[in-house]
């Protein structure tokens, strides 16, 4: 995960000094003159800092309203005079983090850098949803449910998963069979899904969408899903009912949205929900397992051979994985 | 097991309420060859035993014989099923299977007996079968490929390290089908099945422990190429012993001949006599190791699709 600070002060590199060998933060300074060209750079769950010591107050007023209107990113303030006199206006125009004096004498832990990066401001299901270039706000969720909260919007891993061929099954086996098969498919789903905190957001007949916190370090939902495909045969013999080789898709997507308790989703308007519904039923096919190209950087090394480029949905890349046989 | 003298005490009340000195008796015979309660009680044999002093010498030479638990599960059997014709109601036997379970045992509905709760403990005999007597296991052997080269080839930590994660990728698929691992000699094993579908769960866990071993390969490895392994699956008569270098079994000659003859790296081998009794489901994914009329051995190989054709496993 990339920091860019932007600063004139060198002096303030002292305050990142702990993250210099660090492998799962980078830091990256740049001239302040740069910002706006540079804030273009980051990706998704990338933080940025401000410095604004050494500038009137006027030049500071301007540089918070621009950073505010950045909006996708998120973002602190590195002020080691004391200079700013609003402290809480900066995190109701969206901040998430301020590094204030005393800070600044015992430097940034590692420990303030999560908590900085999987703050959700007040204002963030204002933030705009993702846009349709792929790039994202971020609003990390965290590595599980705790600081989840009932209306506010976060980012997610996404996993439509939905039963293949139920037209043809319900005229092989029954309704009533078919019916008692997806309830067991179901049920495996969300006992599995839970055990990586993923939670069974919504069902519908023959799919379900679920949802897992998503803290921009790792997403073992990718893994998961891998799995599901390889041991489906496995899957079927010892977790699915009447011992029939049944077939599933899964697409897996990172998207924002509000967080509703299930159940309470039928109102519910997000970009992301319907990406990857649309992926799931239209663009993934029977039997196969569709990733979007954000959350191919979370595939272990090992296993990225096992994907290959399956073409764009809208503006979204997406890569596939190759059956197992 | 320890039996307490309470749930022996139990025991022989439900025997004395539910049935007859002659049943009780005949019940006992069937565990006990030439069982002679008189000599037991020491009444003559023109004097009728009480039900009660019969009941109670009866459960407990049952006890010292360590056959208590089979003589449960006769009890178990008579009050579903009767005995020679007649129904049987058998007091207390609630309690007698609850006090039972909480020693850790619980009661196998398809075999009709106890067998150790693999929740709780997991020894060699499950807890039941018998030193020196024969059943019919299904056994599935491991094997690793290229062994001597590996361990000339990596540092003595590393190869530990890769073995140890082996047994325990083996360990946890032949568990968690109610398996026991018998034997381990570093680099692979023998797992024996005698419970419940035992030719299924040994297929599934054969399937398994390769499906694993790519993740483990693809993922967790520190050795420069896949650990890879030769599995056989095939199931026959054999004698139990606690200790394994003492058994003599055609079986396990059979199995160790079939990994080492027939098994390719990274395949799992079956015999024909697993194969044909397989639930459909697993016997598809398994393809003849020959294309004779009728193959003596089938195969199961982890494979890829890429560009429309089955690729092998590399990993």
């Amino acid at each position: 995960m990339r920091i860019f600070v932007f600063t004139e002060n060198h002096t303030v590199r002292v305050l990142f000094k702990g993250f210099e060998r660090s492998r799962t933060f980078k830091v990256f300074y740049f001239s302040c003159s740069e910002m706006k060209r540079r804030i273009k750079e980051l990706e998704g769950y990338d933080f940025f800092y401000v410095d604004i010591s050494g500038q009137e107050q006027q030049q500071i007023k301007k540089v918070l309203s621009s950073v505010s209107r950045f909006g996708t990113h998120r973002y602190g303030i590195i002020d080691p005079k004391g200079a700013l006199k609003d402290i809480p206006l900066l995190f109701f125009k969206g901040a998430a983090d301020y590094i204030g004096t005393e800070v600044c004498k015992s430097g940034v832990s590692a420990a303030r850098l999560k908590s900085a990066l999987s703050y959700s401001p007040p204002c963030s299901d204002r933030l705009p949803s993702a846009p349709k270039t792929g790039k994202k706000s971020y609003i990390l969720s965290g590595k599980d449910w705790k600081n989840i909260k009932v209306g506010h919007e976060y980012t997610f891993c996404m996993m439509f998963i939905e039963l293949d061929d139920h037209v043809e099954l319900k005229k092989k086996i029954g309704e009533d069979l078919l019916d008692s098969m997806l309830a067991s498919f179901r049920r495996y789903i969300e006992n599995t899904a839970a055990s990586i905190q993923g939670r069974l957001w919504i069902w519908n007949e023959h799919n379900g969408l679920v949802l897992y916190p998503f803290d921009g370090v790792r997403c073992d939902a990718v893994l998961l899903g891998f799995r599901l495909m390889l041991f489906r045969k496995l899957i079927c013999a010892e977790n699915l009912p009447f011992a029939t080789l049944f077939s599933y898709r899964i697409a897996l997507h990172l998207g924002n949205t509000v967080y509703r308790k299930k159940g309470q989703t039928g109102t519910l308007v997000s970009d992301s929900i319907n990406s990857i519904f649309h992926i799931g039923r239209n663009f993934t096919p029977p039997g196969h397992f569709y990733l979007t190209k954000e959350l191919f950087g979370f595939v272990p090394e090992g296993l990225k051979p096992y994907f290959i480029p399956a073409g764009r949905y809208k503006e979204i890349e997406i890569l596939r994985m190759k059956r197992p046989l | 097991m320890d039996i307490s003298g309470w749930l022996v005490n139990l025991t022989a009340r439900a025997v004395a309420e539910s049935m007859d000195v002659r049943t009780m008796r005949h019940l006992a015979s069937k565990l006990l060859h030439n069982y002679d309660i008189h000599e037991r009680t020491g009444f003559p044999r023109n004097i009728a035993i009480p039900n009660k002093t019969a009941a109670e010498q009866i459960v407990k030479d049952l006890r010292d014989s360590g056959l208590f638990l089979e003589f449960v599960d006769l009890l178990i059997e008579i009050g579903n099923t009767g005995h020679m014709g007649r129904k049987y109601r058998v007091p207390h036997l609630r309690e007698i299977v609850l006090e039972i379970n909480k020693a850790g045992f619980v009661y196998d509905e398809e075999f009709k007996m106890f067998v150790e709760d693999s929740k709780l403990r997991r020894t060699k005999n499950w807890g039941v079968l018998r030193e020196a007597e024969e059943y019919v296991f299904t056994f599935l052997r491991v094997d690793t490929v290229g062994n001597s080269d590996m361990v000339r080839k990596y540092p003595d930590e590393l190869i530990q390290s890769a073995y140890f994660d082996l047994r325990a990728i083996v360990q946890k698929s032949v568990e968690k089908r109610n398996g026991r691992i018998w034997s381990w000699e570093g680099d692979g094993g023998t797992v024996a099945f005698y419970f419940s579908q035992k030719n299924n769960s040994a297929a599934l866990s054969g399937i398994e422990i390769i499906h694993e071993l790519f993740f483990y390969n693809a993922i967790r490895s520190r050795l420069a190429e896949p650990l890879r392994v030769r599995i056989a699956v095939h199931s026959g008569p054999c004698e139990f012993r606690f200790k394994c270098e003492d058994i003599r079994s055609e079986a396990l000659k059979k199995i160790a001949e079939i990994e080492s003859n027939y098994t390719k790296p990274g395949n799992v081998t079956f015999s024909s006599n697993v194969y044909y009794s397989l639930d459909p489901i697993i016997a598809e994914q398994l393809k003849p190791l020959d294309f004779e009329e009728n193959p003596l051995f089938f195969r199961y190989e982890l494979c890829w699709e890429e560009n429309g054709k089955r690729v092998r496993n590399r990993v």
